[in-house]
C-alpha cells in the first residue's frame, strides 16, 4: 500500500466512525426538528434581537423549529429570497409586499410584526417645516430610492395632496442625518430608531413629522409564498408561537434583551442604545387591534387603504386586495 | 569630498517624511474637527476613530468580524488565482479560445459584481459562498491578464531552440514559458491580492451577517461614523500587511529563480 493509499484509508475511516458518531447523537437526541428560514430586510441588528437569541433562549426550539436567518438589504430583498425559495418566510414591508402582490406574485401575509408605523420626516427647527404641506418645494432626504423611507415619505406627501415631482428626494445612504445637519437637505426621512440615534450623536432642536399620524400603515408583516402556506399549515403556525413568544419576552425582558443585543446583533455594542432601540421596537409592536386580539393581528382596513395610497401615486398599477392576501388562521390564540 | 546618500538612507529618510506627512494630514484633521465643532457623524476625530478602534480590539468585538473577512479573504484568492492562472495558461497557449472567450471574460470585468450579489444568494445560498465567489470573480482577472501576457510572450529565440529539439508543447511551457514570464505572472498576483479584499468587503456588503464589510454596514445603520472608519482603517491594515507579505514571497522566488540577485 503507498503512502497516499494509507493516508486516504486512514481518513476514510476517520469520516465514517465520526459520520456514525453524528447518526448516533441525532437519533439520541430524539427530536426532531424542522428548518424554517426567515429572510430579513437587514443584518442581524439589535431590533430583531429576539429573532437572534435562539441559542441562548430557545423559543423556536421550543416548537421544534430550527431558526435560521438570512440578512438582506431592505424588503425587496427579504421577498426575492423568499420567492427564490432560499427563505420558508419574508419580514418585509408593506411596500416591498405590494410590489410583488403587483407583480402577480402569490403571496399570504400571515402576522403583523410592527402595526405601528415607525417612519417620520424630520427637518431643524430652523426649517419650520412643521406639516406635510410644507415640504413642497423642498430638498428630502431618503435612504435609497427602494428603501422605505422613501415609500413612507410619499405616503406622506400624498396625505397633503402633493406627490415627489413636487419635492426633490435625494439619495443619502444610511447617514442620512449628516446630510441634514449641514444643510444638503431640508428634511430627511428616517425611521424612530434611526431619530433616537442621531440625536444621541448631536443632532439638536428638530421638528418631527411622524407618519402615523397620517395613515398608521403596519412597518413590516410575515410573508409566506401561497404554496408554503397550503402545504406547511403546523409549521408556519408553530413558527408564529414561538415568534409571538420571543416578542413577549422581549416586551418582558427589555434589558435582558438588551444585554443579550450584545452578543448576537452585529451593531449592539453599547447596551443602553440597546435598550432603547429594544423598548421602541416593543412599542412599535402593539396596538389597540393587538391588545383586543393579539400580537400578530393585520388590520386589513388600514393595509387596503395603504395599497390604494401606492397605487395612487403610481408605485403599484395594479388594484390589490388585501383580505384576500392576509389569512389570519395560522395566528395562535391570543 | 562630499559625503554622498546610501540608497538604505534615501529609503529611510522618505519613510520618515511620509510617516511625518500621515502624522501632520492626522493634527489637521484632529484640530478641524474641535476647531470647527465638526457633528461626529458627518467627520470624526482620529482619536475618536482610534479609541473605538483600541475598544473594539480589545473588547473582542472586531476579531470574528475580522476573521470572518480574512477567511473569505484567502478563499475567494485561492479560487481566482487557481482560476486565473490556469485561464491564463489555456488563452496564451490556445489562441483560438482566448479569440471565442477573451471577450467574455472582459465583459464580466466590466459588469458591477454588487449589482450580482442578491442573485448569488439565489444561486449560491447564504454563508460565506456568495462572498468567497465574489471574491475570486474580482481578483482572478490580473492574474488571468499577466499570466496570459507572460505565456506568449516567451524569447523568440529560446522558442525555436526548444522547437529544434523537439521539446514538447508542454515542456515548452513548463521549462521556457512560464520560468521566463515569471516576474509578469507574480506582479498579478499582487495585484490580485490588493482586489481580494475589495471583493471580500464588497460582498459581505448585502451577502454577510458577519465580516468586516457586514459591519460597514451595521456601523452606517447606527450612524455610528467613528466604527466605520475604524473598520476602514482594519481593512487598510490588513490590505497593506497582505501586500507587503506578497512582496516577500514574490522576491524570494525571484531571487531563488535568478530574477533577482540574493
Amino acid at each position: 500500500m503507498t503512502f497516499i493509499q494509507r493516508v486516504g484509508f486512514i481518513l476514510l475511516a476517520v469520516m465514517s466512525c465520526w459520520g456514525q458518531a453524528q447518526a448516533q447523537v441525532q437519533a439520541q437526541s430524539g427530536n426532531k426538528t424542522d428548518k424554517f428560514t426567515v429572510a430579513g430586510w437587514s443584518k442581524p441588528i439589535t431590533e430583531i434581537t429576539n429573532l437572534l437569541v435562539e441559542e441562548d433562549k430557545g423559543f423556536f426550539k421550543a416548537k421544534g423549529i430550527d431558526l435560521a436567518y438570512a440578512p438582506g438589504a431592505g424588503g425587496g430583498d427579504a421577498l426575492r429570497n423568499l420567492l427564490s425559495g432560499q427563505a420558508d418566510v419574508a419580514f418585509t414591508d408593506p411596500g416591498s409586499l405590494f410590489a410583488a402582490l403587483d407583480k402577480g406574485e402569490k403571496l399570504r401575509v400571515v402576522y403583523d410584526i410592527y402595526p405601528q408605523n415607525v417612519f417620520n420626516v424630520v427637518s431643524l427647527k430652523s426649517a419650520n417645516i412643521t406639516k406635510p404641506a410644507d415640504l413642497k418645494g423642498k430638498r428630502i432626504g431618503v435612504y435609497s430610492l427602494s428603501s422605505g423611507t422613501r415609500q413612507n415619505l410619499q405616503v406622506l406627501l400624498h396625505q397633503a395632496g402633493l406627490s415627489e415631482s413636487d419635492v426633490t428626494v435625494v439619495v443619502t445612504g444610511l447617514l442620512n442625518f449628516a446630510p441634514l445637519i449641514q444643510g444638503q437637505v431640508d428634511a430627511t426621512a428616517a425611521t424612530d430608531t434611526g431619530l433616537w440615534v442621531g440625536r444621541q450623536k448631536g443632532l439638536g432642536e428638530v421638528n418631527v413629522m411622524e407618519v402615523k399620524n397620517f395613515l398608521n400603515v403596519s412597518s413590516d408583516f410575515f410573508v409566506v409564498r401561497e404554496d408554503t402556506y397550503q402545504q406547511k399549515k403546523d409549521l408556519i403556525k408553530r413558527f408564529l408561537q414561538a415568534y409571538r413568544d420571543s416578542a413577549k419576552w422581549m416586551m418582558q425582558s427589555p434589558q435582558e434583551a438588551a444585554d443579550l443585543a450584545v452578543k448576537f446583533a452585529i451593531d449592539g455594542q453599547n447596551p443602553s442604545a440597546n435598550l432603547e432601540i429594544i423598548k421602541l421596537r416593543n412599542a412599535s409592536s402593539v396596538s389597540a387591534l393587538t391588545q383586543k386580539r393579539g400580537l400578530g393581528t393585520v388590520d386589513v382596513e388600514t393595509l387596503q387603504k395603504a395599497a390604494r395610497a401606492y397605487k395612487a401615486f403610481g408605485l403599484i398599477q395594479n388594484d390589490l386586495n388585501m383580505s384576500e392576501v392576509v389569512r389570519l388562521d395560522l395566528l395562535p390564540a391570543p | 569630498m562630499t559625503k554622498r546618500n546610501t540608497p538604505s538612507t534615501s529609503k529611510q529618510v522618505t519613510l520618515v517624511m511620509s510617516a511625518a506627512l500621515c502624522v501632520c494630514a492626522l493634527i489637521l484633521w484632529e484640530w478641524l474637527v474641535r476647531a470647527k465643532g465638526i457633528s461626529a457623524l458627518v467627520l470624526p476625530a482620529p482619536s475618536s476613530i482610534a479609541l473605538t478602534l483600541w475598544q473594539g480590539l480589545r473588547s473582542g468585538y472586531l476579531w470574528p468580524h475580522m476573521l470572518q473577512t480574512l477567511a473569505e479573504w484567502a478563499a475567494g484568492l485561492s479560487l481566482g488565482c487557481v482560476l486565473g492562472f490556469v485561464g491564463g495558461l489555456v488563452l496564451g497557449e490556445v489562441s483560438l479560445v482566448r479569440q471565442i472567450a477573451l471577450p467574455y471574460i472582459v465583459t464580466s470585468q466590466v459588469v458591477p459584481k454588487l449589482a450580482l450579489a442578491p442573485l448569488f444568494i439565489v444561486w449560491f445560498g447564504f454563508g460565506a459562498l456568495p462572498t468567497v465567489v465574489m471574491t475570486a470573480l474580482i481578483c482572478f482577472f490580473p492574474l488571468l491578464e499577466n499570466t496570459m501576457t507572460a505565456v506568449s510572450q516567451a524569447d523568440a529565440q529560446q522558442l525555436d531552440l526548444f522547437r529544434m529539439l523537439r521539446a514538447s508543447r508542454w515542456a515548452t511551457l513548463v521549462q521556457l514559458k512560464l520560468p521566463q514570464g515569471l516576474p509578469t505572472v507574480l506582479t498579478g498576483l499582487r495585484m490580485a491580492v490588493v482586489l481580494a479584499w475589495v471583493g471580500a468587503v464588497v460582498g459581505e456588503f448585502t451577502t454577510a451577517s458577519k465580516g468586516l464589510g457586514a459591519l460597514i454596514i451595521a456601523a452606517q445603520g447606527s450612524m455610528d461614523t467613528a466604527l466605520m472608519f475604524a473598520v476602514l482603517v482594519l481593512i487598510t491594515a490588513l490590505g497593506w500587511v497582505s501586500y507587503q507579505a506578497c512582496g516577500v514571497f514574490e522576491r524570494f522566488v525571484l531571487r531563488q529563480t535568478g530574477f533577482l540577485k540574493r
